[in-house]
């Protein structure tokens, strides 16, 4: 099968292009970076069918990092290469360009994001420019599909120019000179978004700005996640599934196994969506009722920051910061998205260069980051007895994080590589992609939790009634009782946790707790160990010994910072 | 006389003269538009953090470490 490679720098669109041929979804965001391991896919092209390949972007082909050794060894195997140039940036990406025309391999240009150059003044000549670099350019606006099908038709004219081999020093000046031959600019008015762009990263505007952006997006994600809790979800399970429930619950034996698995206690003689525990009870209603609504709202939210361009604003900002804790300021966005999930959190690090670096960030986001649905767990917990307990358990696990950071700053050996990035314009949304990315990462939420929720349940309350789970409660209970200050019984909770966070959470519900023993606990569910899927992807991140390292970390500091906060609450 | 980068006053123009360093270093901020003769203008600067400049019609970001090893001359206008 031919293949075809999509070659370009970071953040021109490359992934949405690779949509749009092949039909298969990937998360675009406008940021460098996105997509960190190739993604390919088959599409038919004429009469024959041909595999698509979304190389990783990169700003050349000289081996200077991980995505550019990539993007080198697959032009190695591929027959066409689709350099997918920003035509609102020419002159950046020409660099690539140049570099690509020089190797061996057919090409053919695709001027994309072509509709944003009138906006911004810039005239570009295309055929000029298709003459000097003797190869077909077509103008493509990958988003609204302008130009795809005449890209795709003209593949077959794609050519190899065998272009003289320039160095790193000649080959700017080059660039000059055909920029001068093929763009014009036109002078024209500072627009909003470009004004906005300045203040972002303003030393002293900037930071106001990220405050206000970053208080607006949590206020939103919460006013969003409780009006669908409010007005949606607690209707649904109150008047509908509740009826239905009830009538289920009366056909079964009360205190049988069935009715044990299935509905679980019952709580002062009826079912209690979160303490009975049950798979049609709280199996159902943790994940859908009380973590789903965050997980909409969330994804919304990052997903309109991530498209608008505003996260490397945010990593440069916190540069410095993040400097004083041995990290640079890109650390930031893996950082962000452990706030949705610590899956793709940790898919994140490969952003980052080098191998201490992403040891630091892993164990720091297992640690002290808590995912969406363990948040949403605690404020439904912890809520109701006032939201400054909700603030302490973040307050708690953000000074973890903090102090975390520079303890591994000083205990691990290496240099840390200073920042390098170009910083995207600000693009408004385009609710197309923001939708399909939505949707992709709340139906993977759908798939990977409701699961290993209802497998979860059901293999709790089985071992419950054969009797292993006392003889854990017991043996465990020194460590839980006297160091913790917690009862006995917690231990579940934090056992769980290894399965989902959210079903931990859920589990210290019943309990009885004091407000006290509930921010004990949640903090250390949070840090202690992290949830199945999180621990997977940390294996294959990290490999073993880093990955052993990482959870003996976890587990000492959930240990240390649960008998502390024990002491001093 | 060549100031480094982070020297260099907020809102001024001036052009690369040098990037000391290694060839790593040099070729990353080469791809970044960022070669002996460029024009730029040094557009922010956070304390602690980063130099932003536009060059070649974007903007970077350049971190402060690095912006230390790359020497240039202010152009006054």
């Amino acid at each position: 099968m031919k293949k075809i490679l999509l070659v370009g720098n970071p953040n021109v669109g490359k992934s949405v292009l690779f949509s749009k041929i092949t039909g298969i979804n990937v998360a675009c965001s406008n940021y460098p970076g996105t997509t960190v391991e190739y993604t390919s896919g088959p599409s038919i092209m004429g009469a024959e069918v041909v595999e698509v390949i979304d190389v990783p972007g990169s700003y050349s082909l000289d081996p200077t990092s991980k995505a550019e050794e990539v993007a080198v060894e697959m032009l190695a195997e591929g027959d066409v290469a689709i350099n997918v140039v920003d035509a609102t940036n020419l002159e950046r990406n020409l660099y690539l360009t140049l570099q690509l025309l020089e190797k061996d391999i057919p090409v053919i240009v695709a001027l994309n994001i072509w509709d944003e150059t009138k906006h911004r003044g810039i005239e570009i000549d295309v055929e000029k420019l298709s003459e000097v670099l003797g190869v077909p350019v077509i103008p493509t606006n990958a988003r609204s599909g302008f130009g795809l099908v005449r890209l795709v038709h003209s593949i077959s004219r794609a050519r190899n120019p065998e272009m003289p081999v320039l160095s790193a020093q000649e080959r700017w000046p080059r660039i000059g000179e055909i920029i001068a031959s093929v763009q014009r600019i036109h002078h024209h008015h500072h627009t909003f978004l470009e004004r906005l762009e300045d203040a972002s990263i303003h030393p002293t505007a900037g930071f106001f700005v990220a405050a206000a952006v970053l208080l607006v997006s949590f206020g939103l994600v919460r006013l969003i996640a409780e009006g669908l809790i409010r007005y949606v979800m607690d209707p649904f399970f109150n008047s509908v599934y509740l009826p239905l429930l009830s009538a289920v619950n009366e056909a079964l034996v009360p205190g049988s196994l069935v009715h044990d698995i299935l509905i679980g206690k019952l709580i002062h003689g009826e079912i209690d969506f979160i303490q009975s525990f049950g798979l049609l009870t709280t199996g159902l209603y943790v994940p859908l009722g009380m973590v789903l609504p965050y997980v909409v709202s969330f994804y919304f939210l990052l997903g309109l920051l991530e498209d608008i361009g505003y996260l490397p604003r945010l990593a440069i900002l916190l540069d410095g910061f993040m400097h004083r804790i041995g990290l640079h300021g890109y650390a930031v966005i893996p950082a962000l998205l452990g706030l949705g999930c610590n899956v793709p959190a940790l898919l994140a690090t490969r952003i980052l260069d080098s191998k201490r670096e992403r040891f630091i960030v892993a164990t720091m986001i297992s640690i002290g980051v808590p995912c969406v649905s363990l948040q949403a767990m605690i404020v439904g917990l912890l809520g109701p007895y006032g939201l400054r307990y909700v603030a302490l358990v973040y307050f708690i696990l953000f000074l973890v994080w903090l102090a975390l950071g520079f303890i591994l700053k000083f205990s691990t050996r290496g240099v840390l590589p200073a920042l390098l990035t170009d910083i995207p314009p600000y693009r408004p949304p385009y609710m197309k992609t923001l939708l399909i990315k939505f949707r992709m990462r709340t139906l993977g939420f759908l798939r990977e939790a409701l699961p290993v929720v209802i497998i979860g349940v059901a293999a709790i309350n089985l071992l419950y009634a054969l009797g292993v789970l006392h003889s854990l409660v017991r043996i465990t209970s020194p460590v839980v009782t006297r160091l913790l200050g917690l009862p006995p019984e917690a231990v579940l909770a934090i056992v769980v946790g290894f399965l989902r966070k959210d079903i931990g959470v859920g589990m210290l519900a019943p309990l009885n707790m004091t407000i006290k023993q509930l921010v004990i606990g949640s903090t250390t569910l949070a840090m202690f160990f992290p949830c199945v899927a999180t621990f997977v992807v940390l294996f294959k991140e990290l490999g073993t010994l880093d990955t052993v390292k990482s959870i003996s970390i976890m587990i000492l500091t959930a240990l240390a910072v649960g008998g502390l906060l024990n002491l001093i609450l | 006389m060549p100031v480094a980068l982070d020297r260099m006053a907020r809102g001024s123009r001036g052009r690369i003269v040098e990037v000391l360093g290694g060839r790593g270093v040099a070729l990353k901020l080469s791809a970044q538009g960022i070669v002996p003769g460029a024009t730029f203008v040094k557009t922010s600067e956070l304390r602690g953090g980063p130099v932003v400049l536009r060059v070649g019609g974007t903007q970077v970001a350049v971190g402060r470490g690095l912006a230390r090893h790359v020497l240039v001359e202010v152009i006054t206008a």
